[in-house]
């Protein structure tokens, strides 16, 4: 890339100037908690569909360049979010990181381990902060989560259970999301990234025992994996399950000899937690007392992450979540696609009509 | 049997619950490459069909253009796609001419029972009956798409129409409403559920449909499909309360009690006028404004029509208008719907006499196989929770 970033540092009292490269559905999600945040600016707009771009800036009149190329954009911001269709992820945060851009990549890093490597790599070479759109990191049940479970409250932790189900409506501004080229996989892949980093928020350690998917020669929509939790030097075994195809009673349990601890479905702020009280079985909820009474809407936690993410670049601290957990994500996916079998779907039985029969 | 190997399907409405099947069918089992036309990528149907080794291309049926790149290169066609927004019989239109066009060697349109109406007449126990307006949306589109096939064989194109009647199974709306149903406790029949359901499992009728567009004789012909079994709606309400944890109580009111309740009720334009007075006298909020049913009516069809789907999905939320507007002044109570009242009171047994006769077909899957299939499928997408 012939064009550098500004040498200038990014000191505490300036405004980190922030570009979003790919303005698809995230896009909006993204513009808008920038918008929202002090300390950052949305510096320019990038999409290779330059009315897409535009829209977006229509959107929350913003008055900033659009560029058709995020190679144009390089003197233009000190650090930029990509989030673009996966398979792009790799080359351009290289690109990015090369020239001297602190980048946000949406999640997953890449869509290969090697090229999420070389990415780690990269950024530690220039100095360069790179953190992943984890979302989740940033509610307020993940931080409770591992205070729970790592504080004895719940006992020795015995097995732990991960459903995560819904009916896909994503509103992609591109069908890039059923293409393995494209996407990088499935739903193991696409929601598995977020919900493999949760787990290894909560665990000291993760690793794959056992994984089945419903794949047939294309992408998979139901994937199971038995996995290995490790907190201190308890094994915990447990099993994930996600799928776009139905809408589950989505929820993480973590069970132990004292109780359990459940984070239901869209829950973000608090969690279910049952157990014995002078011998009778009860339930209460648990909150982080700063956390809001009401789940707050899906902007504050982009701006949690944007705030993360500009102190990070900032202290040269590592944002909260980062290039290597990402590879980390990326080998335990690897790890189960490795050892698919097939998903057992009763209803999927075939054989009762003779194979090409015309009659 | 035919070579499958020079042979490549188009399918249409292949995200829809009897297209993704067709799919799994002709990729998995037949090994017939085929190519799904695809409307709307963000649907679960869109996961459902990248699960297998089938070629998706993004189109609208409303598009000549759309319509004749998906059907350019393939042998057989079938039609499964509603055309959103303008209709069916639009979307046929389209498909036809542009097979016409490519001269595809089988077309078999998928048509309904409905154009015979949702209580169909005792003549149509046989595809023969004579088919008029029904005044029911769908039923009048299928007619005139059924039209518009038969001015295609007419013209020369290899045209098979099925007339598939209440498909169930694995993801099928017949299926997961009646559990929806079962799910309040409570069920209320019409006279007593002895209506004939005419069933069809999901897997028969894809047979049928691979009969239809190989067999030599199915050319310019129109086939009921059914299971070929005599169910009532009892018995398949009662199917699905055998599955589930909990009891399910069953009630029973009269196709006359049903008809009277839904005299009794104001239409939308008498419900509208009241709510829109209770607003004015009490200065009510932007959605409670949108609640009226004649407003919903106006954004659904008019005022969103303008937007892209993400901001119309954006706007209905804000809103709170439902994903579908239905009956105005529905209390929303246990009392069946008039649609439902009509279908449920179905006297008649769909025929399958000639499909058998003309191409061999059988009902494979009886309607106990069929329900232990779909009870497995309830359980693994949590229905059954």
């Amino acid at each position: 890339m012939e064009q550098q970033a500004s040498e200038e540092s990014v000191t505490e009292d300036r405004v980190l100037r922030l570009g979003i490269i790919g303005c698809g559905a995230i896009a909006h999600l993204h513009a808008d908690a920038i918008l929202k945040t002090e300390g950052v600016e949305l510096s320019c707009l990038v999409d290779a569909d330059e009315a897409r771009a535009r829209d977006l800036a229509a959107l929350f009149r913003v008055n900033c360049p659009v560029l058709k190329d995020y190679r144009e954009a390089v003197g233009r911001m000190e650090a930029a979010i990509v989030a673009l269709p996966h398979h792009l992820h790799g080359k351009v945060n290289l690109d990015l990181l090369g020239a001297g851009i602190h980048v946000l990549c949406e999640k997953p890093l890449a869509t290969s381990i090697e090229e999420a490597e070389s990415c780690v790599a990269q950024a530690g070479e220039k100095k360069m902060t790179l953190g992943v759109g984890m979302i989740r990191r940033f509610h307020w049940t993940t931080a409770l989560m591992r205070l729970l479970m790592s504080s004895g409250q719940l006992g020795s932790l015995e097995r732990f259970e991960q459903v995560d189900g819904a009916a896909h409506s994503w509103p992609s501004a591109t069908p890039f999301y059923f293409s393995r080229e494209l996407a990088g996989g499935g739903i193991f892949t696409t929601m598995g990234v977020h919900l493999l980093d949760s787990l290894l928020a909560w665990f000291d350690d993760l690793e794959a025992a056992g994984y089945a998917d419903d794949n047939f020669g294309g992408i998979e929509a139901d994937a199971c994996a038995r996995l290995l939790g490790r907190v201190g030097s308890e094994i915990v075994p447990g099993t994930l399950r996600c799928t776009n195809l139905y809408d589950l009673r989505s929820h993480f349990t973590v069970f132990g000899s004292k109780g359990s601890a459940t984070i239901h479905g869209d829950n973000t702020v608090s969690i279910e937690v049952r157990g014995a009280v002078a011998g009778r079985e009860l339930a209460w909820w648990v909150k982080d007392p700063q956390a809001p009474e009401v789940l707050p809407p899906d902007y504050v936690y982009f701006q949690a992450q944007i705030r993360d993410f500009a102190e990070a670049v900032r202290t040269g601290r590592p944002p909260r979540a980062d290039g290597p957990t990402a590879v980390r994500v990326l080998r335990i996916i690897d790890q189960c696609y490795g050892m698919a079998s097939r998903l057992e779907q009763p209803w999927m039985e075939l054989a009762l009509f003779p194979e090409g029969e015309v009659a | 049997m035919s070579s499958a190997h020079s042979e490549k399907w188009l399918v249409t409405g292949a995200t829809g619950f009897i297209g993704g099947r067709l799919c799994e069918y002709l990729s998995l089992r037949h090994h017939i490459p085929v190519r799904a036309l695809v409307h709307r990528a963000n649907t679960a149907g869109a996961a459902r069909i990248a699960r297998l080794p089938v070629e998706v291309i993004h189109g609208d049926l409303l598009r000549r253009d759309s319509v004749e790149k998906a059907v350019k290169g393939c042998s057989v066609v079938v039609h499964l796609g509603l055309g959103v927004g303008r209709g069916i019989s639009v979307g046929t239109r389209n498909l036809l001419r542009a097979s016409e066009e490519a001269q595809v060697g089988r077309f078999v349109h998928v048509s309904s029972v409905a154009v015979h109406g949702l209580n169909p007449p005792p003549e149509a126990e046989n595809e023969d009956a004579r088919l008029k307006r029904v005044h029911n949306w769908y039923g009048d589109e299928k007619i005139k798409a059924e039209r518009l096939a038969r001015a295609s064989l007419s013209r020369g194109l290899p045209v098979t129409i099925l007339r598939p009647a209440i498909v169930f199974g694995p993801f099928g709306r017949w299926t997961t409403n009646a559990v929806k149903k079962l799910h309040k406790r409570q069920v209320v029949l019409v006279d007593g559920g002895s209506g004939i359901c005419n069933t069809l499992f999901v897997d028969n009728l894809v047979h049928a449909m691979v009969l239809a567009a190989r067999h030599p004789a199915a050319v310019g012909e129109t086939f009921f499909v059914t299971d070929g079994e005599r169910i009532t709606w009892g018995e398949y309400y009662r199917a699905y309360a055998n599955l589930m944890s909990f009891p399910v109580r069953f009630e029973s009111l009269s196709s006359q009690e049903v008809l009277e309740y839904w005299r009794r009720q104001p239409g939308c334009l008498k419900a509208s006028f009241r709510q829109l007075k209770s607003l004015v006298f009490t200065g009510k909020s932007l959605q409670q404004l949108a609640r009226i049913p004649i407003v919903q009516l106006v954004i659904d069809r008019l005022a969103l029509r303008v937007f892209s789907d993400f901001t119309k999905e954006r706007v209905k939320q804000f809103l709170k208008i439902p994903q579908f507007v239905l009956s105005a002044g529905a209390p929303g109570a246990d009392v069946p719907d008039l649609a439902t009242q009509a279908i449920e009171t179905t006297r008649i047994q769909h025929s399958i006499e000639r499909i058998r006769a003309k191409l061999g077909y059988q009902p494979r899957i009886t309607f106990p196989e069929g329900m232990a299939r779909t009870e497995s499928w309830l359980r693994i997408a949590g229905y059954l929770e």
